[in-house]
């Protein structure tokens, strides 16, 4: 069993990792952890790797583990952690062009997430989400579509990482 | 590196669905191993589940300090204390670790009753166990809801009772395992004891990591 307490770091954020990661890639040394986005905030855990490795996590603090983080690495081993992709809503804003619009258009979307208590990404012009249903894009399309012009509401598949502030909201 | 924290599992499932059974039926088979364990139990308005619980495992039995079962009476909704503001059991959870880090292994919290959509903050538990009950109907794994669809465990209870309310145990076991995927789930019989063992054994493998009992690697 492989016991992890640190993240090393993060392939797509320190370039030695993913030179070290690219090399140990091309000589099939690299093995992966799939986990959730809720176990991403875990502090104990046991999971196995793609390769059957043994790992058992255990930190002191909110790890917000993040994919393609690098959770240990030797010799003959590098593993990496890859979240499990899901389900999500993005809500784009089309047009900025009608200014009126904007103020009450935010405060509406800002309410029906805040009900809904869901962790939100925010983009230049998106919102990003996850959702418990595909039903409850019907709900949203409804409940804007007063907004038609100004908002596209779709869903995804996507790794869902939230922003930090946004990371510590329980779901229900 | 020395670890303060000690290992926790949250206990949560509906009202009456025999969160409190639970404990007392898995507790002995670890303290059997020689696992040491404390157990905060919360409710709304009363104590009765700690008392129960105080009375069968550490004074009747002998397998904890009376002090060491602790209830909470948390007032508001049961999942209020165990997720959204956790500070009253993660005030007692660090007591607890402060006083007892050296031979406690393991530190159970019960919820309690509530709803489908149940969960545990990640900062108070490391493994989150939601129990159901099959006289709730063979409806009850595919109505999903966090608690049932994102629980390390599920936990099927009352299936002696089956029969008698018409509910069908193979409807329940492939839905939960369509919903749930490949993370596992048991069923149990809280009276009797069976299923027992395995909800066990999942927790030694999955929060103690089939390390040895503290007491049995430490010295006092």
């Amino acid at each position: 069993m492989i016991t992890v307490n640190q993240i090393l770091g993060n392939i797509n954020q320190n370039s030695n990792l993913r030179k070290k990661y690219e090399e140990m890639l091309k000589n099939n040394l690299c093995e992966k952890v799939l986990i959730t986005r809720m176990e991403s905030e875990k502090l104990r855990m046991r999971k196995s790797t793609d390769k059957k490795t043994d790992v058992a996590f255990m930190f002191e603090h909110n790890p917000n583990l993040r994919n393609d983080d690098v959770i240990f690495m030797d010799d003959n081993k590098m593993i990496l952690l890859t979240l499990e992709s899901e389900s999500v809503a993005i809500i784009t804003f089309k047009s900025y062009e009608n200014k009126e619009n904007i103020f009450p258009l935010s405060v509406k979307i800002g309410h029906t997430l805040g009900n809904l208590h869901r962790p939100i990404k925010v983009t230049k012009n998106q919102v990003i989400f996850p959702l418990q249903a595909e039903t409850e894009l019907e709900m949203l399309k409804k409940r804007f579509s007063s907004f038609n012009q100004f908002l596209d509401i779709r869903s995804d598949n996507m790794i869902f990482e939230p922003d930090e502030e946004g990371s510590n909201i329980h779901e229900h | 590196m020395t670890f303060k924290r000690i290992p926790r599992v949250g206990i949560g499932g509906p009202v009456g669905s025999g969160k409190t059974m639970l404990i007392e039926q898995f507790v002995p088979l670890l303290s059997q191993i020689g696992y040491r364990i404390a157990i905060i139990s919360n409710d709304v308005v009363s104590k009765e589940d700690a008392d129960r619980m105080r009375r069968n495992l550490a004074s009747e039995r002998g397998l904890m300090p009376e002090s060491l079962v602790i209830g909470l009476a948390t007032g508001g909704c049961p999942h209020t204390a165990v997720r959204e503001d956790p500070s009253m059991n993660l005030s007692v959870v660090e007591d607890i670790e402060s006083a007892h880090n050296q031979e406690l292994d393991l530190i159970i919290i019960e919820s309690g009753g509530d709803n489908i959509t149940t969960t545990f903050s990640p900062a108070l538990a490391d493994y989150f166990i939601y129990i159901i009950d099959v006289a709730g109907g063979d409806k009850y794994p595919r109505k999903r809801g966090l608690g049932i669809e994102n629980c390390d465990l599920l936990v099927i209870n009352k299936i002696d009772l089956a029969p008698h309310v018409g509910a069908d145990l193979k409807i329940m076991e492939r839905d939960a395992t369509l919903i749930r995927k490949n993370k596992p789930f048991v069923f149990v019989n809280c009276k009797t004891g069976e299923g027992i063992k395995e909800v066990a054994d999942n927790i030694v493998k999955n929060v103690l990591f089939e390390l040895p009992p503290k007491t049995t690697t430490t010295k006092n």
